[in-house]
């Protein structure tokens, strides 16, 4: 049974032993940044770490496993403190907290949305990599697409 | 270069509930012997009780990844410094190299 699990600044359990069986596992880091695993607690500067690419192959474990990353928190839906103008590259955000450069976000919505990836962050205000192709008024909806922050573990579980 | 070489002795540790900066290692990557680039570590816990591991001193029980008595892990990547310690009593853990380049 495999799955992706998506890891970011909050300990996730990545791993959940079977409920009978001789438990085998390969956790994979396909990700673009380092996750820590260890025990429920885990932060990333306790847990044993996982580079993009690197596994884990896990034989007899009856224990569960918790992963965090050490590159942030990934953004929430969030909304837009100031109008964007149709041609410009930059606005206000409500927050941008767990967004960081290179994340891609969704602005608006219907046939006003529009994808942008960010340049740069300076408190709530941000700058895209390109002009808008539409105008965005305050309050407009902003989803994040893809970040760099966080990762994903690739888990392929199995008994004997 | 040498295309195949002998790796070097597997290191052998009594991990107990030690924590710290005294905390014990079980895979050393300066350890002697041990030379070259180093990639994929295997780690068995040979005792009854369970280890937690960790890449620095600074992890617990609770916080550290768990091995229990009997099982094996196999780090594939880059080798790095392995800690251990137990929540209780003493377990003895086996750690070694799954592969290595060895740099002549």
């Amino acid at each position: 049974m495999a799955h992706n699990a998506t890891v970011s600044a909050l300990a996730t359990q990545v791993y959940v032993p079977p409920a009978s069986g001789i438990p085998n596992a390969v956790l994979f880091n396909n990700g673009r940044n380092t996750l820590y695993l260890g025990g429920s607690a885990v932060t990333a500067s306790t847990g044993l770490p996982l580079g993009p690419n690197q596994s884990i192959n896990m034989a007899r474990f009856f224990t569960g496993i918790w992963a965090v990353c050490g590159n942030g928190t990934l953004g929430t839906a969030t909304t837009l403190s100031s109008d964007a103008a149709s041609g410009t590259n930059s606005t206000f955000m409500v927050s941008t907290a767990g967004f960081g450069t290179a994340s891609t976000l969704q602005l608006g919505a219907g046939n006003n949305a529009e994808t942008v990836s960010i340049a740069t962050i300076t408190g709530t205000a941000v700058t895209f990599t390109a002009n808008t192709l539409f105008g965005h008024l305050s309050g407009e909806a902003v989803s994040l697409v893809s970040s760099p922050l966080g990762s994903t573990l690739y888990i392929n579980r199995g008994t004997e | 270069m040498a295309i195949f070489a002998n790796g070097p002795a597997t290191q052998t540790t009594s991990v107990t509930t030690t924590s710290g900066t005294a905390m014990a290692i079980v895979f050393n990557t300066a350890a002697t012997g041990v030379t070259g680039t180093l990639r994929n570590v295997l780690v068995i816990n040979a005792g009854t009780a369970t280890a937690y591991l960790g890449g620095g001193t600074t992890f617990t029980a609770t916080t550290g990844f768990p091995v229990a008595a009997g099982s094996q892990l196999l780090l594939e990547g880059p080798a790095i410094n392995i800690y251990g310690l137990t929540s209780a009593g003493t377990t003895t853990l086996i750690a070694g190299l799954s592969t290595q380049t060895v740099a002549d």
